[in-house]
């Protein structure tokens, strides 16, 4: 193999791993294939093929919804047409940590609401219980089908400059984005048909079906065909059409709150022109405070009254189960390596980013010291709010954010700043002209535990399409790519011999 | 798969809304066309369009003068007049947008496109006269597109049968309240017409409906009163007529599970339609108006049927 360090230079950025240079330069077929294809290209065919791809994304009516000034406003999904590779043989390994860990997260939130083993054996502290906003009494003594809770997790990944898979979070509660996943696939088909013949790509479409397998299972009736359905908050969630597209791929049925109810025999019941039916399992895309007004929040409209009493009674299969969040703030996710040790007798297969807990006074006192270099967060807080990333924050700000930790140390965790991995990514300079650049990526897999464990082939891949940008949310600017797992072992080699 | 009663409620005033959207269309270019025809020393009432879609104490409480310019923006543009093209065409959209899994995307489609003409063209239709008609027109196609897609590619199980309900229902009752329409309401109590304008105004009623080249298939000669009241309540063949309307929602009902109560509450009033005496409403005014008013409250009767069979499921009393 000769030197194939140079003619891929100018997408890198020094300091960073790169998705696709990187396997390339260490001699991967499928990866050197695909830059190259793509090198082969003009700037007016990459643009062509980028107006193809949003004239599929528009026919296809793949949005999402933006809520602002009392109306709501669909956006077309901004998707990037250059794929994100990951080879399948490590993928393969990436998978069985992700089961790994929600395997043991699972095992920790069922001890959590019942033996409190793991405090009992001093693993765990109590402490961060009696701090969780995520706890919920309500579950205490539930013991929900084969153990699980989160039957449904989404987690996020992120590639560090040595080119390690770090877990950054896991999303127990109503996680979102695997519709995107499926789409981004439809939409790279109708875009670069080509790129699929000569290689291996993994099918993504399994999800749906395997989604359908788990709720199912979560039947507490039983029968052979229970009667599915998707609660969603309502036509002005940001992920309505995810609710709406899971729904019709399931062929199970969309409700709100106000299309169920629960009867005297604690079974749920929804509401159609012909009268009330049973419904035996409920994928809920709401939040555990706003399911049922009776039992949490009692201003809530979204939810539905009763739905705690059923889900007790064992009248009704709710996925995820309420109170699985306990297990995601980000206090719990410095002891994720502790928890799996504790549960599986293994080491972690996928490492934690390292977390420093201001919690303890010697970590604390090193993340005050060194607030220009890391990253805080606060442990409760979603969405950014209260985050600190110390090199890019002013002298005020970090003052402030030293006083509150000073203030409630328990409430704070500390991480180093990641060097986020780049992957190519077109940049329109005109609309007749673009050209490719790195841009940094995450991952967010997909892990559903029932009786089985299935993790999605690779997952939703979120970019932020803003140079230097580390931010992929899609209301800030932040865009998404198709995931390709690909098979390198049953891929034809380059012509010309290696 | 069952239908949810929120859903089933959702395409029935889909349904609703588009035909109103389009009836309001019909209204107003009826009544333009009017105006044209009228001696220059009459002056048309426009406010008495605003009477006949129920919306006058609205109306006057709005900002809006009795003039033309007033009475076409409060029918065309209004935010605030649930009846005007443009909430017609709003709540629809919005009502589809809950149900477009449902649908087949062509008619998302068409409907979004019905929404841009609505947008697009409301201003200048408003002012000027001349952009009017085609804005009309324009509009009307729109509605047939719509309805068209729904036809012909959305499976004609529950859902269709309430989008279908909603839009004869809707329908009917238009053709009632267009029908009150006479050239009395429409001009200044003072004003004297000559008899041939009596013709007139029973053209303008049936041009509105899109009625006149089918009614004049039926009968010749001069336009009477009393052949149109006939035709326009009792032609079974005619899509518009209010017969034809209810007969068809008795169809979409009959098609739907527990309908008992509502498919009686339609017979009583297809009863009550074959027994009026068009000789009757045609000689006396006021007999004319009562009776429309009647069968508007009959309508409304059975849409408070379907609504509370199909979309009021409670859950049972603890």
């Amino acid at each position: 193999m000769t030197s194939a360090a140079s003619p891929f230079a100018d997408l890198v950025q020094p300091g960073f791993y790169d998705e696709l240079v990187a396997p390339a330069q260490a001699g991967d077929v499928v990866s050197r294939r695909i830059l190259e294809f793509l090198r082969g290209m003009s700037p007016q065919e990459l643009a062509q093929r980028r107006d193809a791809a949003e004239v599929a994304i528009r026919s296809m009516g793949i949005t999402f919804t933006v809520y602002s000034e009392g109306s709501a406003i669909d956006r077309m999904w901004p998707f990037d047409i250059v794929p994100r590779v990951i080879l399948l043989q490590e993928w393969e390994r990436v998978a069985q940590g992700l089961k790994q860990r929600v395997d043991a997260l699972n095992q920790f939130i069922n001890d959590i609401y019942n033996d409190q083993a793991i405090i009992k054996d001093g693993v765990f502290p109590k402490w961060v219980l009696e701090k969780s906003v995520n706890f919920r009494p309500e579950c205490v003594g539930m013991q929900p089908a084969y153990g699980v809770w989160a039957h449904i997790c989404g987690s996020d990944l992120v590639r560090g400059k040595d080119g390690t898979m770090y877990v950054l979070e896991d999303n127990l509660r109503v996680p979102s984005g695997v519709s995107y996943m499926l789409e981004n696939r439809a939409v790279m088909k109708r875009t670069f048909p080509e790129l699929f013949e000569h290689q291996d790509i993994q099918p993504v479409d399994e999800y749906t079906t395997q989604l359908y397998e788990t709720l199912a299972a979560l039947s507490p009736t039983g029968y052979e065909d229970p009667t599915i359905a998707v609660l969603t908050p309502g036509i002005y969630n940001s992920a309505y059409f995810e609710h709406s597209y899971l729904a019709q791929q399931m062929g199970v049925e969309l409700v709100e709150g106000a299309d169920l109810f629960v009867d005297n025999d604690d079974f749920v019941y929804m509401k159609t022109v012909e009268g009330a039916r049973r419904v035996d399992v409920i994928y809920r895309r709401i939040d555990d405070l706003f399911l049922d007004p009776e039992a949490f929040r009692p201003d809530s409209t979204l939810g539905v009254p009763g739905l705690m009493r059923a889900w007790r009674a064992g009248k009704v299969g709710l996925a995820n189960a309420p109170g699985s969040g306990v297990a995601d703030d980000k206090v719990v996710y410095a002891f994720v390596p502790d928890i799996i040790r504790y549960y599986t007798g293994e080491e972690a297969i996928l490492p934690n980013v390292p977390t420093w807990q201001c919690a303890d006074p010697e970590q604390c006192a090193y993340v005050l010291d060194h607030l220009d270099e890391v990253v805080v967060k606060p442990a409760n807080e979603s969405g950014g709010y209260g985050l600190l990333i110390g090199p890019h924050a002013s002298e005020t700000q970090r003052k402030a954010t030293a006083a509150s930790i000073r203030k409630d140390p328990r409430n704070w965790i500390a991480q180093p700043c990641l060097n986020l991995s780049t992957t190519p990514t077109l940049v329109s300079r005109s609309a007749q002209d673009c050209y490719l650049a790195a841009r940094h990526v995450d991952l967010r897999p997909f892990i559903l535990s029932a009786q089985d464990q299935y993790v999605t082939m690779g997952g939703l891949t979120r970019v932020a399409l803003r140079e230097g940008s580390l931010v992929v949310n899609s209301s800030q600017g932040g865009g998404s790519k198709d995931t390709w797992i690909v098979d390198a072992e049953s891929t034809t080699p380059l012509e010309g011999g290696e | 798969m069952p239908l949810l009663s929120r859903v089933g409620e959702t395409f029935y005033w889909f349904g609703r809304y588009v035909e109103r959207a389009e009836n309001t269309a019909r209204l107003i270019l009826a009544y333009s066309n009017l105006a044209l025809d009228l001696p220059r020393r009459s002056r048309l009432e426009w406010a008495s369009m605003v009477d006949i879609t129920g919306a006058t104490e609205l109306f006057l409480e709005s900002a809006h003068n009795p003039t033309e310019l007033g009475v076409m923006r409060f029918m065309i543009a209004d935010p605030d007049n649930p009846g005007s093209i443009r909430s017609s065409l709003k709540l629809a959209r919005e009502n589809l947008r809950v149900t477009r899994d449902r649908v087949p995307r062509e008619v998302s489609e068409a409907m979004n496109a019905l929404y841009a003409v609505m947008s697009d063209g409301s201003e200048g239709a408003i002012r000027r006269t001349a952009a009017r008609h085609a804005f009309l027109r324009n509009v009307i196609d729109h509605c047939q597109i719509v309805r068209g897609y729904l036809g012909g590619a959305m499976s004609h199980g529950l859902g269709y049968q309430f989008i279908r309900a909603g839009r004869m229902l809707e329908r009917a009752d238009m053709t009632t309240r267009i029908m009150d329409v006479r050239m009395e309401a429409l001009l200044p109590d003072e004003a004297e017409l000559p008899a041939a304008f009596d013709a007139l105004q029973w053209m303008a009623v049936l041009r509105s409906l899109s009625a006149y080249q089918m009614y004049r298939r039926e009968h010749h000669g001069p336009v009477k009163a009393r052949y149109v009241i006939d035709f326009l309540l009792n032609e079974e063949q005619f899509p518009r007529a209010v017969q034809s309307c209810v007969v068809q929602t008795y169809r979409c009902v009959s098609r739907l599970p527990r309908s008992e109560e509502p498919l009686a509450t339609i017979r009583a009033l297809l009863d009550k339609l074959q027994n009026l005496r068009s000789s009757v409403l045609s000689s006396d005014k006021q007999m004319l108006r009562i009776t429309m008013d009647d069968l508007q409250q009959d309508i409304h009767t059975m849409h408070n049927t379907i609504a509370r069979t199909y979309f009021s499921l409670g859950a049972p009393e603890a």
